[in-house]
């Protein structure tokens, strides 16, 4: 979970850490690292390094006076931290233009998420976040995406972990009256999704908001069995039963697709390579490579050839020849 | 071998520390990181060694500014040889954040979950960083938000370039496909505001070939992006990325697409679900570029039906015939 510190990494943390303290301690390594979201490792070492720097005295030498003072004994002996002393910094810094727009856009993108209640506190804190700034945000900006459907029953539901219904039609336009336990709602890009435990299947779904119908609250709990479920980071988990298909494109084209998961299988020519990608159903094949025409061409199964095929004339077939 | 870090953080609490800036010496002979190298002195040794010194300082002063600290330059005129000598200082005024900015448990947690939507691209750094400086302030968010996992979608590769190459003011040169052409042309252009609308990023840029801004969708750029060497764009400083919002939704409002719908599809349900619902099995789609749109009707296949606008039409039979010709043939019947 938690990545290798860079140095710019460091430095904050040490601008940070600092006024954290002088406020906190003495805290434990271990609450101290988790707060920060480094690992424990990472935080004892930036402690112990803390306490050799400083400010360069009258003379021009790092005097014992000058740099930060930890108990020793205490972080030795209990890995607990207690700063005796602070040279320099003691107050929180502001936000650089850039860190404060990923803020400003970070707000405005949920905003379409939080609570109606809370939208007025979105905004309000967009306008301190740019007061907290060392320079004007950067300009950066992430429109609000409304969901598809009322949610305010969802999110009760979420809130109060009880099951749900509703009806779900899926890419082939079959309908079909789910229960669920709804564990947490995704927005990735402008596109809404429920993932939640599907007692129909019985097993982990994610289902698109815009294609459910319906949604009601039931008054059955989720049990806590189902509510302790970790999430995996991908949308769709790939079935056994999933069709894995070959298709060859761009290798810089790769990131348009990043979304199916593609493995690639080996470079083909001209900057081109082979990839596997695992589809449910031959449609979401025609649908993904239709999206990136002459892009993304599907080199084997056959069958999923002819269906990308059959799907683009039948399409064509609406529209008169000229 | 000092790290960067201790380098850079030294640097920082010598010029919050002193009251009255130091001067270039003054850091290059003492400040931790710095000082081990330093020559005193006019020799050739020194000059060189010195001279090295300054680079590395000058990087760092780059460095630390772009993490959000103010560095000041003071000029002042030596007494002695007349000289002037710039002096340099952290005023902590400008430093630390103002003291009526604070937060409360529950701004914590809407900050923490707008932090936590950047999980793509350079950004995600920058958003970390300053998640790091507002848990400095000891606020516990209470943890009401639950249930919810918002992400910022950065897959296009031209994004971090752009956006690098906007906040150093700078100029950048790419191919660009423009909708309705089939060559990419090279375009230079200084990026002013980067704006994600409806799942897709744009940018708002000043064009130097054209003298004009121009709007690029960041999908479109068909090359590496590359900033123009020793070259930058000064302009006054805008909410452009706000412009470039409102611009696209004028857009949308301006232009509607007819599209028939085939009753009881996923494409009826959907597309239903975000611009209304069909009347006499046709829906009214805003639409703000004919190529986007054209992206979402050619998913839903013969579900769909475009009725106007005719290059609307034309685009998608254009996109499906590209699919049809591509794999037709690919396998005998």
């Amino acid at each position: 979970m938690t990545p290798k510190l860079g140095a710019n990494d460091r430095v904050t943390l040490y601008l940070s850490l600092v006024p954290y303290l002088l406020q906190h301690s003495p805290v434990s390594v271990t609450e101290a690292a988790a707060r920060f979201h480094v690992s424990v490792a990472d935080m004892r070492d930036l402690v112990r390094k803390l306490s050799n720097l400083g400010i360069p005295g009258t003379e021009g030498y790092y005097l014992p006076n000058d740099l930060f003072e930890i108990n020793f004994d205490l972080f030795e002996d209990d890995d607990v931290i207690d700063l005796l002393n602070a040279v320099g910094i003691e107050a929180t810094p502001r936000f650089s233009g850039t860190e404060a727009a990923t803020l400003v856009a970070g707000l405005q993108f949920i905003s379409g998420v939080v609570d109606a209640e809370d939208r007025p506190s979105v905004t309000a804190l967009i306008q301190k976040i740019g007061l907290g700034a060392s320079a004007s945000p950067a300009n950066i900006l992430v429109s609000t995406p409304e969901p598809p459907i009322d949610i305010t029953a969802l999110r009760h539901a979420l809130s109060a972990h009880n099951r749900v219904h509703f009806e779900y039609r899926n890419a082939r336009g079959e309908n079909e009256t789910r229960t669920v336990s709804p564990l947490r709602l995704d927005l990735i890009g402008d596109t809404w999704y429920l993932r939640a435990w599907c007692h129909l299947r019985d097993a982990a779904r994610t289902f698109r908001l815009d294609r459910i119908e319906g949604l009601t609250e039931t008054n059955v709990a989720i049990s806590p069995e189902h509510q302790a479920l970790e999430l995996s980071e991908t949308l769709f988990d790939v079935r056994d039963t999933d069709l894995a298909v070959v298709v060859r494109l761009a290798e810089n084209a790769l990131p348009l697709i990043a979304e199916y998961h593609p493995v690639i299988e080996s470079a083909a020519s001209e900057g081109a390579v082979l990839a596997t990608i695992r589809f449910a159903h031959l449609t979401n094949v025609a649908r993904c490579v239709a999206r990136y025409p002459g892009i993304i061409t599907v080199v084997e199964p056959p069958e999923a050839i002819r269906a990308v095929a059959n799907y683009a004339s039948d399409a064509l077939n609406g529209y008169a020849k000229p | 071998m000092v790290r960067v870090d201790e380098r850079l953080f030294s640097l920082i609490l010598a010029l919050i520390a002193s009251r009255h800036g130091l001067t270039k010496d003054q850091i290059l002979s003492t400040v931790y990181g710095y000082a081990p190298g330093y020559v005193s002195g006019s020799s050739t040794t020194a000059l060189q060694a010195n001279a090295s010194l300054d680079r590395m300082f000058e990087r760092d002063k780059e460095t630390i500014r772009d993490m959000g600290v103010v560095i000041e330059t003071l000029t002042q005129l030596d007494d002695i040889d007349d000289n002037k000598i710039q002096r340099y200082r952290i005023a902590e005024d400008a430093y630390q954040l103002p003291s009526d900015v604070r937060f409360t448990p529950h701004e914590m947690a809407l900050l923490e979950l707008a932090s936590s939507a950047w999980r793509e691209g350079s950004l995600s750094a920058e958003s970390r960083h300053a998640l790091t400086k507002l848990i400095s302030m000891g606020v516990t968010a209470d943890s009401q938000l639950i249930g919810v996992a918002p992400r910022i979608r950065v897959n296009d590769r031209a994004f971090d370039a752009l956006q690098a190459i906007q906040e150093a003011n700078g100029i950048a040169i790419f191919s660009y496909i423009k909708p309705g052409d089939t060559q990419a042309r090279e375009r230079t252009a200084a990026p002013l505001g980067l704006a994600q609308w409806q799942g897709n990023w744009f940018v708002l840029a000043f064009d130097t070939q054209a003298n004009a801004e121009r709007t690029f969708l960041l999908s479109r750029i068909v090359s590496d992006v590359r900033k123009l060497a020793n070259k930058t764009y000064e302009h006054d400083s805008e909410p452009f990325a706000a412009r470039l919002t409102m611009e696209l939704e004028d857009r949308a409002r301006g232009s509607e697409a007819v599209v028939e719908v085939a009753p009881q599809t996923d494409a009826a349900l959907r597309l239903g679900a975000l611009y209304g619902q069909a009347i006499e099995g046709r829906v009214l789609v805003p639409y703000a570029d004919v190529d986007l749109l054209t992206d979402e009707l050619v998913s839903f296949g013969n579900d769909v039906r475009v009725i106007a606008p005719p290059e609307l039409a034309a685009s998608v039979i254009a996109k499906l015939t590209v699919v049809l010709l591509t794999h037709e043939g690919m396998v005998t019947p």
